[in-house]
């Protein structure tokens, strides 16, 4: 039961980093491979402000998610001046930037050797502690991210980030800023990534910077790929696929040595399929061209 | 100090021109942004690995014998990802970001299936023969002098080569594809020899790399985008250009490693290069240069 | 008849070759003014300069007599100018009415804030552009086919979005890059269709076009584009 618990929870946080990315590169046409750093950041904020401070875990989110909105700065700047690859390629480098930052930054992030000791989340006095518990709040926020998903769906901005993936300058003919929308949809993906972090560093207790790296931002844009672009449901059923293609593996009786390994190889050889035969993706409606 | 400093730089520097010059050469022919290069940097050194622990021996003739055969196989794989996914995808007109995600897919791919068969740990191999040279105030390592003189003889052979006549095809193509196709060159076999021949040159350095810091699954995404800088800041049509920036950037990571610490020196060429695409006007999405392209 | 468009002086080279050279003319309100010229003369720079996505080297340009000195497309789309391009531009990806409802002016769903603050007034406009959407898609030959994916539609209908994306947007004057270029007979009937109504409703339409006959026949002046300057043919002698 509580195996089955632990990857809920992993679904959970993987959803609201699917959803998060696909906001970037489903509905904008963003190719953003900063994600694990924004990721990255809203856990260390979250970490660092739950070990050393008393405040209270929606205070802390609330300032994890704001570290973030001004971190993404730049990759909004890169959004704008910089086109096609060289956006992918700069948001790749703030990606290993940030990183670096992380691992180095001893003093503050504890680099290497991580944060640990990360208390469970307490809401108005409730604690979080056991795992139905945190089960429980980690499903409640990955709800509120996909209303707030559905919301954005519905709504006239959802049509705004479009326009700035399909073409710029119909937005531009019609009075329509593409940095504006690129600047609120980079925005909100970091924050809300934000979350996914917070509840990553409160769940595991102990963090260190090799959760955020490159690869692992290259793993979020997989699973937005391969679930589909552009649907809510294509990066809820991604996370999904990705979650519990280990447990698959399981059944083949593999060796835990091997199983991360290997899933990987598999995952990946799924991603090039899917590039080559089936670029929507299992429920996606936007393909890259 | 400096000139150790100097000499070290010069030598990782030549080695980074290898996987500069190799992924220059795939980008400029298949248009396709081949981050998986890293894989094949990885990959040759662990197929080098494997095939010289087989043989009783490690001697000389050994060395070399894998080594060639380890070539081979990297150019092998090299070419088969080439007619599998890059040739089916440019057919299908695929934009820069649909074969960046393939390319990752097949990094990943690669580089689990490395850490699935011979695990996550550094391998590293010794040079057997020779001590130190030692030369003023510069001390030169055995296997120092092994990159130097590879990677001197492998970079001059390209730039030999780029002379030759019958480039004249490749550097047709790498200006433009279809007016290349037009004339009669073979542009799927040049796609195939780009590829092979500029995963080899990866392969080269990181089997000189094992006999130094020694090869992980996870090192070659590192050193790949260190060489991707190289080739943006060195202008990727350009072949000199690009060899010095390899030796620029190299230089400023050995400095910021002996000077800060070896662990920013990744931030340091990514700073760096965002600093140079704020510079370079090529970047900038302007949209007045989208409707002059109308 | 007022003027609602001057271009004085206006000039633009590219590279040192000089495409716009003092070019000069008027378009009166409501009139249907189509341009002619070999490829390379000229019009399409013209074009963009009017609304805004190029800056002339030099002139001048008044709107409704009023000057428009660096004009962005943002600003000329706020004055009224429209533009259609010549490969008809539209989200392909999204569908018919989305197109539509993303060309409506001054949506408050277009500004962050309004979501906070009011919320309601979002929903109403929503409500009244659909309605308005599904009108100009009975003039443009689209109802029906308001759910469909525009990229999905024909190169004439794409057109015909296009150019119902401009009355979103409630443009005064429509510029009109080859209306009727690549559209069979049919489609072309229906686009002339269009822009009678359109200047019934007062619109003023410049039109650039390769099929002088027809684009003679429903334009009421006629200008020629060549080596850089504008000249005026009036209806009469055509």
């Amino acid at each position: 039961m509580n195996y089955l618990l632990h990857i809920l929870v992993m679904a959970e946080i993987y959803i609201i980093l699917g959803l998060a990315m696909n906001l970037l590169a489903g509905y904008s046409g963003l190719l953003s491979l900063s994600q694990a750093a924004f990721y990255g950041i809203g856990a260390y904020a979250t970490a660092l402000l739950l070990v050393h401070t008393g405040y209270s875990f929606p205070i802390v989110l609330g300032v994890a998610v704001l570290i973030n909105l001004i971190a993404c700065i730049p990759v909004i700047v890169f959004s704008i001046r910089f086109r096609d690859l060289f956006f992918v390629l700069a948001t790749l480098a703030w990606q290993v930037i940030i990183f670096t930052v992380l691992y180095n930054w001893v003093s503050v992030t504890n680099g290497p050797y991580g944060i640990s000791g990360i208390p469970k989340p307490v809401i108005f006095g409730y604690p979080f502690e056991s795992l139905p518990q945190f089960t429980l709040l980690a499903g409640a926020l990955c709800a509120l991210v996909l209303l707030f998903f559905y919301g954005l769906h519905n709504s006239p901005l959802s049509r705004y980030f479009q326009g700035v993936r399909d073409d710029q300058l119909v937005m531009l003919s019609f009075g329509k800023n593409p940095g504006y929308y690129k600047a609120i949809a980079i925005s909100i993906s970091a924050g809300v990534s934000a979350i996914a972090g917070a509840l990553f560093a409160s769940y595991y207790s102990y963090i260190d910077p090799t959760s955020f790296t490159l690869d692992e931002s290259i793993l979020i844009l997989s699973i937005v790929l391969i679930g589909g672009l552009g649907t809510i449901r294509g990066s809820v059923a991604g996370a999904l696929f990705y979650v519990l293609l280990p447990e698959v593996l399981r059944f083949a009786n593999i060796p835990d040595a091997f199983a991360a390994n290997l899933r990987m190889m598999i995952y990946a050889l799924i991603l090039i399929l899917m590039v080559l035969y089936r670029p929507y993706g299992f429920f996606g409606n936007y393909r890259f061209e | 100090m400096i000139l150790q400093l100097l000499f070290n730089g010069l030598v990782s520097g030549l080695l980074l021109a290898l996987l500069a010059v190799g992924f220059s050469l795939i980008f400029n022919t298949t248009r396709v942004f081949h981050i998986s290069h890293g894989a094949f940097y990885v990959g040759g050194a662990y197929a080098f690995y494997a095939i010289l622990q087989s043989f009783q021996s490690q001697s000389l003739l050994f060395i070399v014998l894998s080594a060639f055969v380890a070539l081979l196989i990297v150019m092998l794989v090299a070419s088969i990802i080439e007619i599998l996914i890059y040739q089916p995808l440019a057919r299908k007109k695929s934009g820069q970001g649909i074969t960046l995600i393939s390319s990752m897919g097949v990094y990943l791919f690669i580089i689990n299936g490395i850490a699935t068969f011979f695990g996550n740990e550094t391998k590293s191999l010794q040079l057997s023969s020779g001590g130190s040279i030692f030369l003023s105030n510069l001390v030169i390592a055995p296997v120092q002098l092994l990159q130097l003189l590879v990677s001197l003889f492998f970079l001059v052979l390209v730039l030999f080569v780029s002379r030759a006549r019958w480039f004249l095809g490749v550097r047709a193509m790498m200006s433009n594809e279809s007016v290349a196709s037009v004339l009669g060159v073979n542009t799927s076999l040049i796609r195939l020899l780009a590829i092979s021949f500029g995963s080899a040159l990866a392969a080269v350095a990181a089997i000189m790399t094992l006999y130094d810091t020694g090869i992980d699954p996870q090192g070659g995404m590192a050193i790949t985008l260190s060489a991707v800088v190289a080739v943006i800041i060195g202008g990727s049509l350009s072949l000199r250009g690009t060899i010095f920036a390899s030796l620029g950037i190299a230089l400023l990571q050995t400095a910021t490693a002996w000077f800060l610490s070896s662990q920013w020196k990744e931030g340091m060429t990514f700073v760096l290069l965002i600093l140079v695409f704020f510079w370079r006007t090529e970047g900038i999405v302007s949209y007045k240069m989208r409707v002059e392209e109308q | 008849m007022e003027t609602i468009l001057d271009v004085r002086h206006i000039s633009k080279s590219f590279n040192g070759l000089k495409v716009l050279d003092g070019a000069d003319f008027s378009v009166k309100t409501g009139t249907v003014a189509a341009f002619f010229g070999e490829n390379g003369s000229g019009k399409t720079t013209l074009f963009h300069i009017i609304s805004g996505f190029l800056k002339a080297d030099g002139g001048e340009l008044c709107y409704k007599n009023v000057p428009i000195p660096h004009s962005t497309p943002m600003t000329a789309t706020r004055l009224g100018i429209g533009r259609v391009w010549q490969n008809p531009r539209i989200c392909k990806n999204l569908s018919v009415l989305d197109n539509l409802l993303l060309a409506s002016r001054h949506h408050p769903g277009e500004s962050l804030f309004s979501y906070i603050v009011r919320p309601g007034k979002i929903v109403a406009y929503e409500k009244s552009q659909k309605l308005k959407a599904e009108e100009i898609a009975g003039h443009t030959a689209l109802e029906g086919k308001l759910a469909q994916t525009a990229g999905e539609l024909s190169f004439g209908q794409q057109k015909l979005l296009s150019i119902g994306m401009l009355l979103m947007n409630e443009a005064s004057l429509l510029l009109l890059d080859e209306p009727f270029a690549g559209v069979n007979s049919k489609m072309i009937d229906h686009i002339s269709e269009v822009m009678s109504t359109l200047k019934q409703q007062g619109k003023t339409i410049m039109m650039i076009e390769h099929n002088r006959s027809k684009a003679s026949s429903i334009s009421d002046t006629q200008f020629f584009l060549s080596k850089g300057q504008v000249m005026q043919n009036d209806k009469g002698h055509s």
